[in-house]
């Protein structure tokens, strides 16, 4: 059976693993690092940037680099949270018809889906240059806490991208599926304790002989790194107002730097008591340019961001306390994400668990490995892992007047599936309007609606009288469908559900469409790359032998050769493959014949 | 009727449901025995057995071993053309071994009638540990990633089924006070005749009509007062005495919902009060008030709201704001599509302001349609006609006027200058 990749799709950075002997390696990119930042932007000339060479150009082309599109994909445009993070980035954030969100960069709007299948498709090409071989499927994590919408624009992202991903998996469950469980035949609490860049996820787990069952989860999808490094940023911004009169989260260009220094900053005080912060020329001021020269302490930084580990830490305890169990019960507790670094938080942990954390690991590695393990495992019949994990969020439907009723509470392990018969209230009604939610709240305008579905073609009947039943499911990725079966005639209801948000079958395609024909055109650019290299390097070289050789060789033969010297250059410049093919080969001649005339 | 949709509310339970989907379900939830003759219409709830290791009741064995067991068990696993009998070798064309089919056959069989601890193969007794291994041993077995995306024909179904109940049993009986319901009410764990208490009396009320009607026909003995039978009378099936359960816990929250209901009733909360009312018809489809409540309150919450929205869609007109004011008063037409006004009014904005003068029109018959009888609304429809140019439309409409209201002059006038 062919390979599964794990692709751990971060909100600041991206990993890729494969399936090695009894284990799983991550894939360093052709830069040499262990993650690629998750970064898409396109430069003046078109071209599509991803990854570290995206970051690098991000402070001199803020508007067109596009990051942290893990905040924004699978959401609604008026939800608070799109309304919070599109505030603090400097690339356009807009609407699109179905009420979803789209970013607007290089001239051109984009899906989310499209951004973040730039990212995957970058990852599918990290991995297949390492194995050597064509890769099509993948396991992809999401955060915990993503609800349906979300999980489902993440799999059309992957499609776009070309991989059929087979599972979606939450990340802290990745984490823990790659960390080795202890003594055979015991079994074991565990808890993940997963701060990343975007997003924080808890998760208890009981852990024994190759079946990891998750019993609780939580966290919050707007808690991460991100929101340490804005304290640092407001913290600089705020002293240089004090001190300039000048605010600089105004200028797109300052705030860039900012956020680099402060995440820069941030890694620092982790192993620094202090860390000065320097940005010159960062505004001007009565036409005179002004700096910004600031020191931040440990002590701080903490200060800053005491509430944000502190909410960390409740939603934790929260977690074990819905999973029947108490802090004590658990035996290990593994941190994930780049942000558990910070000495407050690894001190936090350690007293709300009252015991060590693991630092054994990599914190920016174990998601992807986990990932890539339970594609072995679904994948390769002698596996002896068994995943069984939860949804985190409940899902119900809405009652007239606005409450929620709940069908499939949080925590139920899936798949799982619930029935629940409709019938009509008016004589002859011939539809029945459902309305699927996800998440706590008691009010419908609490919770996210994940669709309204319709059921029609009911007979015509007194009210009360048709039996529907509607069977609402959970599939293993976490993902909600709905089917609908008309009790009495035993034949499956008509149901057409109006989604928000989430991309057509059209647009999937015509969007692979346009993958498809971007990759082959890279390739077509590379190969020209490569043949251009080629040629330059004869070209340098023929002129390097040229001057000794011109004594000895005939006029007309120094005439072909000049010809041949500024067709290859002129080959160079058209970049076009067939003539840069024939003067590779018509230098190659040259070149030997020249050497000949030397050796003699 | 009734008893098969109660049947189903009960049956909403976390897994799939006991067996595999039929297409006549109502032969799985028969309340009567396969085999009438052991079935005398009394509710035991009688425990399984005294044996404590938990092997199969009277009743289950007579299940298992009539001729009528055999041939209900029989339909569950009935082979079918696309499935090949077990043999040494993997069955064809399916991605199964021979020992993984025989295992799941033996799974499956009569797996409707097993007890938790008998699917977990568990004693009575034990603790919590063993509860999760076995769970965990079972699903490295049963669960569906250990066959993904692999062909298994027929015994998909059969592996849903199982690992369904399994995860049901897990569930149940690794919480505390589950497993003490489960093991009191359904199993009968302390061997006590549970029919003579208190409890069993409330739940025998709620005896399912088919059964009911047995009971009747049997002479009508009421079956509260049956003492303790011996073990060869068969005892009431398992999955009765779990349904009476989780009926009892329904009425009861039904209750609930009503008294909330007509609490916010009377407080004029209708939106509330149609919730808890919908929510009780839901749980107790058998109560006629929790209906006709909730339909009141929701008339009642709609006129609210149209009427709201009818308010506001004013104060726009007033102010100007044309565009909102459309916006309103389609939310008012939306929400109480019954009541002319709205159409009306919403087509006089539309004629005045946006010279959509057909949209207009469309929105005047509607309010025609569902307020016939009104002349002031007729009259405006005959009026936009004559506007329009469409003298045809307008006669017709006049002389609708004159049928409700003959003495209408304007009418009269104009239906003369037309004609």
């Amino acid at each position: 059976m062919e390979k599964v990749i794990g692709i751990d799709l971060g909100t600041t950075n991206s990993c890729v693993a494969v399936n090695e002997g009894k284990g799983a390696v991550v894939v360093p990119n052709r830069g040499g690092y262990q993650t690629t930042p998750s970064i898409v932007a396109f430069a003046e000339n078109g071209k599509r940037l991803v990854g570290h060479i995206a970051k690098r150009q991000a402070v001199t082309n803020a508007t067109n680099t596009v990051f942290g599109a893990k905040r924004l994909i699978g959401r609604r445009f008026d939800s608070e949270e799109v309304a919070k993070a599109a505030g603090g980035v400097p690339y356009e954030v807009v609407e699109d018809a179905q009420g979803g969100c789209q970013v607007r960069a290089g001239g051109q709007t984009f899906s989310l889906q499209e951004i973040s299948s730039f990212i995957l498709a970058e990852m599918k090409k990290i991995a297949e240059d390492y194995l050597g071989e064509p890769v099509s499927k993948a396991v992809v994590t999401v955060p915990a806490y993503f609800d349906d919408g979300q999980r489902t624009a993440t799999k059309e992202a992957g499609q776009i991208a070309g991989l059929d991903v087979i599972r979606i998996i939450n990340e802290p469950t990745a984490a823990a599926l790659s960390h080795s469980s202890s003594r055979a035949g015991s079994i074991n609490n565990l808890a993940v304790f997963d701060l990343g860049g975007g997003t924080f996820d808890i998760s208890i787990l009981s852990v024994s002989d190759g079946v990891y069952e998750v019993i609780s989860t939580g966290g919050d999808t707007l808690l991460g790194g991100t929101d340490f490094d804005r304290r640092i940023i407001d913290y600089l911004a705020e002293s240089f107002l004090a001190q300039y009169g000048l605010d600089l989260r105004a200028d797109k260009v300052a705030m860039q730097r900012l956020r680099e220094a402060a995440e820069n900053t941030k890694c620092e005080l982790s192993f620094k008591r202090t860390a000065e912060v320097t940005l010159p020329f960062i505004a001007t001021k009565d036409g005179q340019p002004i700096h910004l020269q600031q020191s931040l302490s440990r002590g701080r930084f903490e200060e800053l961001i005491a509430d944000l580990v502190e909410r960390c830490v409740e939603i934790s305890r929260r977690t074990v306390e819905e999973g029947g169990l108490e802090t004590a019960d658990i035996g290990e507790v593994i941190l994930v994400g780049g942000q558990t670094r910070t000495p407050l938080v690894q001190q936090e942990v350690e007293k709300c668990f009252g015991k060590n954390v693991g630092r054994g690991s990599n914190p920016d590695e174990v998601v992807a490995l986990g990932a890539a393990l339970q594609g072995q495992a679904l994948t390769n019949e002698d596996s002896d892992m068994l995943l069984l994990d939860v949804t985190p969020l409940s899902l119900g439907i809405a009652t007239v007047g606005g409450k929620v009723s709940q069908l499939i509470p949080k925590n139920t392990t899936i798949p799982t599936q619930k029935k629940h018969s409709f019938t009509t209230v008016h004589e002859n009604q011939s539809a029945v309007k459902i309305v699927v939610l996800q998440g706590e709240a008691e009010e419908v305008s609490g919770n996210k609606l994940l669709g309204e579905f319709l059921l029609s073609g009911i007979r015509p009947a007194p009210a009360g009288v048709p039996d529907v039943e509607v069977t609402f499911a959970i599939d293993a990725d976490g993902i909600v469908s709905v089917t609908a079966r008309d009790k009495d005639t035993g034949t499956e209801q008509s149901i057409t559900v109006s989604v928000s948000g989430g991309l057509s079958d059209d647009d999937i395609n015509r969007l692979i469409e346009q993958r498809e024909e971007f990759e082959v055109d890279q390739k077509q650019e590379e190969t020209a790359g490569a043949a251009h290299y080629e040629v330059e390097s004869l070209h340098r070289k023929v002129m390097d032998l040229l001057p000794a050789a011109e004594a000895s060789i005939g006029g007309d033969d120094l005439h072909t050769i000049m010809d041949v010297l500024a067709a290859a250059k002129s080959a160079m410049n058209s970049r076009d493959p067939g003539l840069l093919q024939k003067s590779q080969e018509q230098l190659s001649e040259v070149y030997e014949s020249l050497r000949a005339y030397e050796a003699k | 009727m009734t008893l098969h949709r109660l049947v189903l509310h009960l049956h909403s339970g976390a897994g799939a449901g006991s067996g595999p989907e039929q297409p006549d379900e109502e032969e799985n939830y028969d309340f009567s025995s396969p085999d009438e003759d052991d079935f005398d219409g009394d509710i035991e709830i009688e425990g399984g057995s005294d044996d404590e290791d938990g092997g199969p009741s009277a009743f289950e064995q007579a299940l298992a071993e009539g001729p009528a067991g055999a041939a209900e068990s029989a339909e569950l696993g009935a082979p079918d053309s696309s499935e090949v009998p077990f043999s040494g070798a993997a069955a064809k064309g399916l991605d199964l071994r021979a020992d993984q089919i025989s295992a799941i056959e033996a799974a499956f069989e009569g797996i409707a009638d097993k007890t938790f601890y008998e699917v977990l193969l568990l004693p009575r007794n034990a603790e919590l540990r063993a509860v999760k291994r076995a769970y965990y041993r079972l699903s490295k077995e049963y669960h569906p990633d250990k066959f993904y995306r692999k062909n298994i024909g027929p015994y998909k179904e059969k592996l849903e089924a199982i690992f369904n109940k399994v995860t049901e049993a897990y569930r149940t009986l690794s919480d505390d006070e589950a497993r003490k319901d489960y093991d009191t009410l359904v199993l009968g764990k302390s061997g006590r005749d549970v029919s003579s208490s208190s409890e069993a009396t409330a739940t025998v009320d709620f005896v399912p009509d088919a059964l009911r009607k047995k009971q009747a026909a049997q002479g009508g003995k009421p079956a509260a007062d049956k003492a303790a039978k011996s073990k060869k009378k068969a005892p009431a099936p398992v999955f009765i005495q779990k349904l009476q359960k989780q009926l009892a816990t329904r009425i009861a929250k039904a209750r609930k919902h009503m008294e909330e209901g007509e609490r916010a009733l009377a407080q004029g909360r209708n939106g509330d009060a149609a919730s808890n009312f919908q929510l009780a018809m839901t749980l107790d489809p058998r109560n006629t008030k929790a209906k006709a409540l909730f339909t009141k309150s929701r008339t009642a919450h709609r006129n609210g709201k149209a009427e709201e929205f009818y308010r506001r869609a004013q104060e726009a007109l007033i102010s100007e704001d044309h565009k909102r004011a459309a916006q309103l008063l389609q939310e008012a037409v939306d929400c109480k599509p019954t009541r002319g006004k709205y159409y009306s009014e919403f087509a006089k904005l539309i004629n005045e302001h946006t010279l959509q003068q057909r949209v207009a029109l469309e929105h005047m018959k509607k309010a025609v349609e569902v307020e016939p009888r009104s002349v002031e609304y007729t009259m405006e429809l005959a009026a936009a006609y004559v506007d329009m140019g469409m003298p045809t439309n307008a006669v017709r409409a006049y002389e609708r006027v004159l049928r409700l209201d003959p003495k209408n002059s304007v009418a009269t006038k104009v239906l003369k200058r037309l004609k």
